[in-house]
């Protein structure tokens, strides 16, 4: 199901076999890209590319198409330009992708979406024209074909590859697998799993999906203080912390706030970089890491795991 | 019914040499006695005659029979006689059925009796089949009060009161304005013999007054109307608000008419000097028309439209010549141009009118509708009017007009609109009350016990009015002076448990003899009313609960018939199997008369006689399909002379949509077939026949197994 | 069946200021079966208006009550309530929203109120104690495909391709992890039937769509009898 072109570095790192890594940038309700294109200063020459979140968790957020191109202009960095079906119908869908391929966007990553009822604007419309694998089907017919859904020539058609997300921790696990056994079958190029902590869980994925043939990148959450991981950990369900490092961070959050971050980097090294070098032995194609506000840890994590 | 089984008589008649010429009624005998219940069989030369009837009512009595059956004749002729013979001999009429082997086998098959004879005996065991089934019915009666109420008191109205009141009924006219009189009561002169129109009025009012019998209601208007022939309760409400109640035994309705306005058509309430014929006459009758020297007419004003009022009011064309020549009577040298589209000028001494106002140079100027007048204002407060005249193809100028007076036609009144829902009588196309039946019941609505004269009706003379006034008097006067009405027991029930209150029967009936009722308990059920009910049959087929039976045309009765109508197998040459339902009124008779002319056509056809062909469920075609049959014919009245008002549209919507589906299910669509027959077309029917027979022929024998027995299917 | 709940009084009675003569109209349809709007609640929102009418406003008003088997009938609606609409001014209907308008469609002239709020379409579950919405009116139902589980009403998204990456342990996303993900239903009936082919089998974007208003035609058409009769 791959097409024989490549438009993209990450596609062309994946096809070489290479171990990737990618990151995240989440903008927020903001017009202004100023701290996160200095952050993303960390994940220069580390990550191969970087995804760009679309109203994440339902909150109305900075556009991630406007934010894509800014930052892949700016950065440097190839983004990963994330759409979710919550917001836009078939038509809009398709407009902001032609935009992305006018706009020099090269991958996409075709999300449902959270629903509105969890997020900050809870009584918008929830739209779900499409849901991801017919996304991934369109965005597929658009590139390879140059149609759309109902067949009209597109001129000049735009030139990405698309991704889809995972869950490699889903509890019933066979349905998730299932699924993405339908997204391959519309045509999805590589994945992107939500976070995992324990490797046994992302080797137990990894061998579900290795019939499909396609790659695949576990996703990883560094975790920037006991806070933010208290926080997720209570609040976000399917982002649960393991106790014992739920533990260590809260050991760190009472010391001295000059040795602090520090200490949470060694506790965070000390987790992901034997998870990253595990990774490596398995089928996985790569690490997709959810650093958000956090990028400074990136290029040790890298370099650590080369 | 004593005991379980039923014991069924049968009478075969030789009918002299007209059945037992063709048909071996002995073996039709014999075969009779090997059917199930039949107890006893035998044959007469002429079953209609003393000794025939005699011998039925000694076999009734000395062989305890409790159904019988006479395979004679057609029942449209002699049914009513054997049921009195039954019950002379202590049996309900109910449980007696006729199969008719003359009009339809030996006199249409005379050339081949082995096959008739083969067919008598499968009508025979068709009717033994339902008379097996049949049970015992009363026939309702009920008293009729002797009092009729007459709305409206136009000259139509009190026509008819006058009429009623003379034959010695009481009368109720009512009348919503102050006074008397109508529409006559705003005309000047009436043609064609220019009598004042006060003159006739008062005439008429006089012999009103005169009589004991009618109480007149001036101011009153009809609220609520409950009830059926009979027995109609009218609620109505007095000049003071004040409302009384009135028992009456039959109503008609005389509410007339009022005459189009025509706004903004030609100048009318723009321009002061347009003005409607009606205003002419009122003009006339005040003396304020003062001297116009030239005046045109205009005809067909909101008129015989494409749209909205399509028809002609049959009197305007009339009406302008009248007033025509009434301007002429009174100013000679006055000007007087009628522009018209057709001169609808009938009859003798309508046309001789014509032909007076041309002498009295009256200008006649002919026009399309594509090319209708234009009407123009002159500064001098005159009209121009403009008028393409097809005859000489030229358009005319016909300027310093001070008058036109436009022909506008007559329409229902919004009182006659209110009033059609609450004496659920309905209104036709053109808003007119919309009689029974166009020919055979021009006065009668389809519901007992109301009838209708006069404009109300439609557009019409006054002469026409006073006719169909004296018409509708009569038709009242019948049930009165009967004192009583029955009903024929062939009425819809109703199962109330299985009843889910859908309402589709009370919408559905012409008769408005179902009604959607709450019971105390709060279940919404189907009532009806058996005097009301003719027995069509739309409603039990509708029903989506299939809650409601036909009496004495149940569908297990229908179905028996269905499953004995042919005797397998038939060996040698493929002979097809035809089914055909006939309705009662117009294609069974169109059968009989086949018959009576003598018609020959193929013996591969079996009847099945049934009130309306709305009455044909799709269950009885597919049962009739899945019994082996290889073609299904429904036949009915001509789409707007349904005996039941609208059945027959029922049965082609039904027959389409069964059509649709055969090929879907694997059957060819050319086995289920329509036809509508009237009672006059008995060469068509056979005809019908032919073709259909040489038509299965063609497709060969129906693919389903045959599963038919001496007793029929189930 | 429609499931619809009575609006609150406050509301009705604010609707209904102003008017003297008013008509509740009942039905035993849907809203009279799940007892929210029959003949019984017609006659205690009659006690309810009277008596707040004459202690809140001092007003004596005449508030009568009738009901119909069903109100969602222009024909039922004209000939069962013509006798009552004429007598008084106002009309509550206590119908579900097709109800309120083919009363007021009907009536013209007269001013109806919705004394109910349409919800969904739903199943009643007597031993649960509730009304759950089960269906959405799709016109294209694939409940062949689904094991019997609607996707379009029970999934809150209404993905033909579920289930999405928010459900935990089997529960939605939407409503705190408190109600069942209909993706995770349909997978587990699928399953218990073999049938995990029509699981993942991928259902494309839905074409030919029939766009709100949506009308059909009537089984035979009624329109289609009684001569030239209007």
């Amino acid at each position: 199901m791959r097409p024989e072109k490549t438009y993209s570095e990450l596609m062309r790192e994946l096809k070489a076999r290479r171990f990737v890594f990618t990151g995240e940038l989440e903008p927020e309700k903001t017009t202004d890209l100023t701290e996160i294109i200095e952050a993303s200063k960390f994940l220069k020459g580390y990550v191969v590319a970087c995804n760009v979140t679309d109203g994440p968790g339902a909150y109305a957020y900075l556009s991630s198409l406007a934010a894509s191109y800014i930052l892949q202009r700016e950065t440097g960095i190839e983004m990963v330009y994330q759409l979710v079906c919550r917001d836009r119908n078939a038509i809009a869908l398709f407009a902001d992708l032609l935009g992305a391929g006018a706009l020099g966007i090269r991958n996409v990553l075709a999300l449902t979406g959270d629903h509105p009822a969890v997020g900050d604007t809870p009584d918008a419309k929830p739209v779900f024209d499409l849901d991801s694998a017919q996304l991934t089907y369109m965005i597929r017919k658009m590139v390879d074909e140059g149609v759309d859904l109902y067949g009209n020539p597109i001129h000049n058609p735009p030139k990405f590859h698309v991704g889809v997300a995972a869950n490699a921790k889903a509890d019933p696990l066979e349905p998730e697998i299932l699924k993405i056994e339908r997204k391959v079958k519309a045509g999805a190029e590589f994945i992107q799993t939500q976070t995992v902590f324990d490797i046994e869980v992302a080797k137990q994925f990894l061998r579900e999906v290795n019939r499909f043939n396609i790659p695949v990148l576990i996703g990883i959450f560094p975790l920037k203080s006991y806070g933010v991981a208290d926080f997720f950990d209570k609040n976000i369900p399917g982002a649960a912390v393991p106790p014992e490092l739920l533990e260590k961070l809260k050991r760190v959050k009472d010391l001295d706030k000059k040795i602090r971050n520090q200490k949470y980097d060694e506790v965070n090294l000390e987790v992901f970089i034997p998870f990253i070098k595990e990774l490596k032995k398995t089928p996985a194609a790569g690490c997709h890491i959810m650093a958000v506000g956090y990028e400074r840890l990136v290029p040790r994590l890298v370099e650590a795991t080369k | 019914m004593g005991g379980n089984m039923p014991r069924v008589g049968v009478f075969v008649c030789h009918c002299g040499v007209n059945i037992g010429g063709v048909i071996d009624v002995p073996e039709v005998v014999n075969y009779a006695k090997t059917l199930p219940d039949v107890v006893y069989a035998d044959r007469n030369l002429y079953t209609c005659a003393s000794d025939g009837i005699d011998s039925i009512k000694e076999a009734i009595k000395k062989h305890n029979l409790d159904r019988v059956v006479v395979a004679s004749c057609t029942p449209r002729t002699h049914e009513p006689l054997f049921r009195a013979t039954c019950e002379e001999a202590g049996l309900n009429k109910y449980l007696f059925e006729m199969a008719s082997i003359r009009e339809l086998c030996s006199w249409v098959h005379a050339g081949d009796p082995e096959r008739a004879t083969e067919k008598a005996k499968d009508i025979v065991r068709m009717a033994v089949a339902k008379a097996r089934l049949l049970e015992p019915q009363e026939e309702l009666e009920i008293d009729v009060e002797p009092s009729s109420l007459i709305i409206g008191g136009g000259v139509a109205g009190i026509t008819a009161a006058t009429c009623l009141a003379n034959q010695g009924f009481r009368v109720y006219l009512i009348e919503k304005e102050l006074e008397l009189g109508g529409m006559l009561r705003k005309l000047h002169k009436i043609f064609p013999t220019q009598q004042d129109a006060s003159e006739l009025l008062k005439e008429a009012i006089g012999n009103l007054k005169a009589h004991k019998n009618i109480t007149t209601l001036t101011s009153t208007v009809v609220k609520d109307v409950e009830g059926y022939i009979g027995n109609y309760r009218v609620t109505v409400q007095r000049k003071d608000g004040k409302n009384g109640e009135l028992k009456v035994g039959t109503i008609i309705v005389a509410t007339g008419a009022e005459n189009f306005e025509p706004m903004e058509m030609y100048g009318y309430r723009k321009y002061e000097n347009v003005i409607t014929q009606l205003e002419l006459e009122q003009l006339f009758r005040s003396g304020e028309l003062g001297r116009p020297d030239r005046i045109v007419m205009i005809q067909c004003v909101g008129a015989r439209e494409k749209e909205g009022m399509a028809y002609c009011s049959r009197i305007c064309c009339m009406t302008a010549i009248k007033n025509a020549l009434n301007i002429k009577e009174l100013y000679q040298d006055t000007d007087v141009y009628i522009l018209y589209r057709d001169l609808q000028t009938y009859g003798k001494e309508y046309g001789e009118y014509q032909w007076k106002a041309k002498e009295k140079n009256i200008k006649f100027i002919k026009y399309v509708p594509e090319r209708p007048p234009e009407v123009i204002p002159q500064t001098n407060g005159k009209l121009t009017v403009k008028i393409y005249n097809v005859s000489i193809n030229e358009e005319i100028k016909i300027k310093d007009c001070d008058l036109t007076v436009l022909s506008t036609p007559l329409i229902q009144h919004q009182a006659g609109k209110e009033l059609s829902p609450i004496l659920k009588v309905p209104l036709g196309s053109d808003l007119f009350f919309f009689e029974a039946h166009y020919k055979l019941r021009p006065i009668d609505f389809a519901t007992d016990g109301i009838y209708v004269c006069g404009t109300a009706h439609g557009s019409k003379t006054i002469s026409e009015s006073i006719t169909q006034a004296c018409a509708a008097a009569s038709r009242a006067a019948i049930p009165m002076a009967k004192k009583h009405v029955r009903s024929e027991a062939i009425t819809a029930q109703v199962n109330e448990e299985a009843c889910i209150g859908c309402g589709l029967c009370e919408y559905v009936c012409p008769y408005g003899a179902a009604e959607l009722v709450r019971k105390p308990e709060g279940k919404w059920v189907s009532k009806i009313n058996e005097i009301m009910c003719k027995g069509c049959g739309d409603c039990a087929v509708i029903c989506p609960a299939v809650a409601i039976e036909m009496r004495h045309f149940k569908e297990e009765q229908i179905l028996a018939q269905i499953g004995t109508s042919f005797l397998f197998p038939a060996e040698g040459e493929f002979e097809p199997k035809i089914l055909v339902f006939a309705c009662n009124w117009c294609s069974y008779a169109g059968a009989d008369l086949a018959g009576v002319s003598r018609i020959q056509y193929p013996p591969n056809v079996r009847l099945i006689r049934v009130m309306c062909s709305g009455r044909v469920d799709p269950l009885f075609v597919f049962k009739a399909f899945r019994s082996g049959i290889d073609g299904v014919l429904i036949t009915g009245c001509h789409p707007g002379e349904c005996h039941y008002v609208s059945g027959n549209l029922w049965a082609e919507a039904r027959y389409e949509v069964v059509k649709s589906w055969m090929e879907k299910i694997g059957m060819k669509p050319e086995r289920l077939r329509l036809a509508w027959i009237s009672a006059s077309e008995g060469a068509k029917f056979a005809s019908v026949i032919k073709d259909m027979v040489a038509d299965m022929k063609k497709l060969g024998p129906s693919s389903l197994t045959r599963s038919l027995t001496e007793g029929g299917i189930r | 069946m429609i499931i619809v709940k009575l609006k609150p009084f406050e509301e009705i009675l604010s609707m209904l200021e102003g008017h003297q003569r008013i008509l509740i109209v009942g039905c035993d349809g849907c809203s009279g079966i799940y007892e929210v709007g029959g003949l019984r609640q017609a006659e205690i929102l009659k006690e309810q208006l009277e008596l707040a009418r004459e202690l809140k406003k001092s007003e004596k008003i005449s508030v009568k009550t009738v009901t119909v088997p069903r109100q969602c009938d222009n024909d039922i609606v004209a000939k069962k309530l013509r006798r009552e609409v004429a007598e008084q001014e106002a009309i509550l209907s206590l119908g579900c929203g097709v109800g309120v308008q083919t009363i007021a469609e009907v009536y013209e002239d007269k001013p109806v109120f919705p004394g109910l709020n349409t919800m969904f379409i739903g199943m009643e579950n007597k031993s649960q104690g509730k009304l759950f919405e089960r269906c959405q009116a799709c016109d294209d139902c694939i409940l062949a495909e689904t094991g019997g589980i609607c996707l379009i009403a029970r999934c809150a998204k209404g993905l033909l391709n579920g289930p999405c990456g928010g459900q935990v342990n089997g529960k939605c996303e939407v409503g705190g992890y408190t109600r069942d993900c209909a993706w995770v239903l349909i997978w587990k009936r699928l399953k218990q039937r073999g049938r995990l082919d029509l699981f993942t089998k991928f259902r494309h974007f839905r074409v030919n769509r029939q766009h709100p208003p949506r009308e059909l035609e009537l089984p035979i058409s009624v329109t289609k009898s009684q001569g030239g009769k209007s």
